[in-house]
């Protein structure tokens, strides 16, 4: 475990969805947890379980006509920027907390060059020259492994290729030396190999510029690579969370273990001989608006039992030193 | 990969289409007389020069009308008083349409209910009863007459700009750049309008052949003002004599047939220079 002052510490976050009038519904609920410098944490979790919408509430990027902040505090280096303007929050977005997208091909403007859009993130938060902005775009560009900077800052994104433009992004979102990077999907839409490599960038330019990273995947592979603590969330709740040896040794809430035990493992179709079925999760994540009482993985899981449907766990510090949230993680399976 | 040079202009895209070309050179061709016209003509349009009712292509080129005025003086400084007001009310229509449809497109909500709202009540306006409304209750001044060319012909120009705004909203580059702290105005201006431009381009160019069809419309109508020589008034005073002297009538009118279409003829090839997906 890392045992640095965190960066960044939310405490109880609750971000709430418009269902009508006066009616509200949670999408991330009572949410805890922290990230160090030069930390990477990890959320994992499958499509709809609310890891974009936590990512999305840090920065307050979600449309304020529909969701709002309900509790809950963000603590930036002792700042509470859950209290913040939507003007301050302007400040922090982009300078102090970054954000890498999925998708790199929709991700930049297709009318401008690459060079000028690293360069307005540098002068809309340092107010520096045009010039001055123009040569550190370049240097950036160096940073993140682009060959000949000089001459690709002058080129449009439909000119790159998907891997160059994915560290673009990178660039864009490292311009200002941010605290914390808040990496979505980062590499989804690229291929393996370039997924690698641009892993392995961001896992090099954390410790160098000192930032907590934020990795919001759903593939277990990259987690076990290049995080150092996974937070696994289920319909807008944190059900686990542990350093990822703890982790990967031994999942304690079944969600976590059916997440583990669905990965594709290519060893047991050798070694067997025969081809195994995929393990799969029956069901899909339940509506965020239509959540009982209990447990809301209840109606999935193998393990639950009358208790689970009444009543909502909380979050519990094991022997191992994983935090779960699940009635039954206790019991011997 | 493309170097600078190698990159075509946009003026050599429009010329190396056979519709682009022709435009250009019809339109230049206007402009040129526009320019020129108090140096071929000094007198200057209204000045009675000859006899009334000469034939054209004989003395005078064109001919003179009911008063011995030379025509061919009356199509150059026409052609002053059609460009400009094309250029303006498109000037005005542009920057209208574009600031309403720009912020009722990006802020949504009320904004944009408000603004739709707004050029609904614009658009159900028979546009050219519009105008002959505007001009005859405020007096035909050139002003007045550009003034209300741009009041009814805004709206469509401003949703067109609210439906584009809307859709390069939604693109996850947008997203980006909040994400990254830039403002409002700025990701408007900077970030969303350069996508939006082609189709500005575009609707602007055709824009000014609507808006000098109808600055000769409300010439024809007697609504023009009355110490300008334009196309549309030259045609409405030789009405009159249509069965008498047909090229009193016929070259002016000739005159906004070439215009107009040269400027369609233009915007088309703008539209495929701008937007190569057009292309079949």
């Amino acid at each position: 475990m890392n045992a640095s002052k965190p960066i960044l510490d939310v405490r109880g976050l609750r971000t709430e969805f418009r269902k009508s009038r006066k009616t509200w519904f949670p999408v991330v609920n009572d949410v805890d947890f922290h990230v160090s410098a030069g930390e990477t944490l990890a959320i994992v979790g499958e499509s709809g379980c609310g890891k974009s919408m936590l990512a999305h509430s840090l920065l307050q990027l979600l449309p304020k006509r529909i969701s709002r902040l309900a509790a809950g505090d963000i603590w930036l280096e002792g700042r509470n920027i859950a209290k913040l303007s939507e003007e301050q929050m302007r400040a922090v977005r982009g300078k102090d907390i970054s954000m890498v997208f999925q998708e790199p091909m929709t991700s930049l403007n297709p009318l401008m060059k690459v060079g000028q859009q690293i360069a307005e993130s540098i002068i809309e938060h340092e107010g520096c020259s045009h010039d001055e902005a123009r040569r550190r775009s370049v240097a950036l560009m160096d940073l993140v492994g682009i060959p000949e900077p000089a001459v690709r800052a002058g080129q449009y994104p439909f000119e790159l290729s998907g891997g160059m433009r994915q560290r673009i992004v990178i660039a864009i979102a490292l311009a200002c030396r941010p605290k914390v990077l808040i990496a979505d999907e980062p590499t989804t839409a690229l291929d393996v190999t370039i997924q690698a490599q641009v892993l392995e960038l961001i896992d090099r330019l954390k410790t160098e510029i000192g930032m907590g990273v934020i990795l919001i995947t759903h593939d277990l592979g990259v987690v076990a690579e290049w995080a150092q603590r996974v937070m696994v969330m289920y319909a807008g709740r944190k059900v686990e969370e542990a350093d990822v040896e703890t982790f990967f040794s031994g999942p304690k809430h079944p969600y976590s273990a059916a997440l583990l035990a669905s990965v594709p493992r290519p060893d047991a179709i050798i070694n067997g001989g025969r081809v195994e079925p995929l393990t799969e999760i029956t069901g899909t994540v339940p509506p965020m608006d239509q959540l009982g009482p209990g447990c809301s993985f209840a109606d999935r899981c193998e393990r639950s039992a009358d208790i689970c449907l009444a009543q909502q766990p909380q979050i519990e510090m094991l022997s191992n030193g994983a935090r779960v949230a699940c009635l039954r993680a206790g019991e011997n399976a | 990969m493309l170097s600078n040079s190698a990159k075509p202009t946009l003026l050599r895209k429009i010329l190396s289409t056979p519709t682009g070309a022709i435009g250009m050179a019809l339109l230049t061709t206007v402009i040129l007389l526009a320019l020129f016209a108090s140096v071929l003509f000094p007198e200057g349009p209204f000045e009675m020069v000859g006899a009334p009712f000469r034939p054209p292509f004989g003395e005078y080129l064109f001919g003179t009308d009911m008063l011995g005025r030379d025509i061919a003086a009356g199509i150059a400084y026409g052609a002053r008083i059609s460009l400009l007001v094309g250029a303006v009310a498109t000037l005005v229509i542009v920057l209208l349409g574009t600031v309403v449809g720009g912020l009722a497109g990006y802020y949504g909500g009320w904004i944009d209910t408000a603004a739709m709202r707004v050029t609904e009540f614009f658009q159900t306006i028979p546009t050219f009863i519009g105008a002959i409304v505007i001009v005859a209750v405020l007096g035909p001044t050139l002003p007045n007459i550009i003034g209300a060319i741009a009041v009814v012909s805004w709206a469509p120009l401003a949703r067109l700009v609210r439906a584009e705004v809307r859709s390069v909203k939604g693109r996850e580059f947008v997203e980006a750049c909040l994400s990254l702290g830039m403002g409002d105005m700025r990701i408007l201006v900077v970030q969303i309008l350069p996508n939006v431009l082609s189709t500005i381009v575009v609707a602007g160019s055709l824009m000014v052949a609507t808006a000098i069809l109808f600055e000769a419309g409300l010439s024809f109508l007697g609504l023009g003002d009355p110490n300008i020589m334009t196309w549309g008034f030259m045609i409405g005073a030789g009405r009159s004599a249509i069965r008498t002297a047909w090229w009193m009538v016929t070259i002016p009118g000739i005159a906004v047939l070439l215009t107009v279409l040269a400027i369609n003829l233009i915007g088309d090839a703008l539209n495929e220079a701008l937007n190569p997906r057009a292309k079949r």
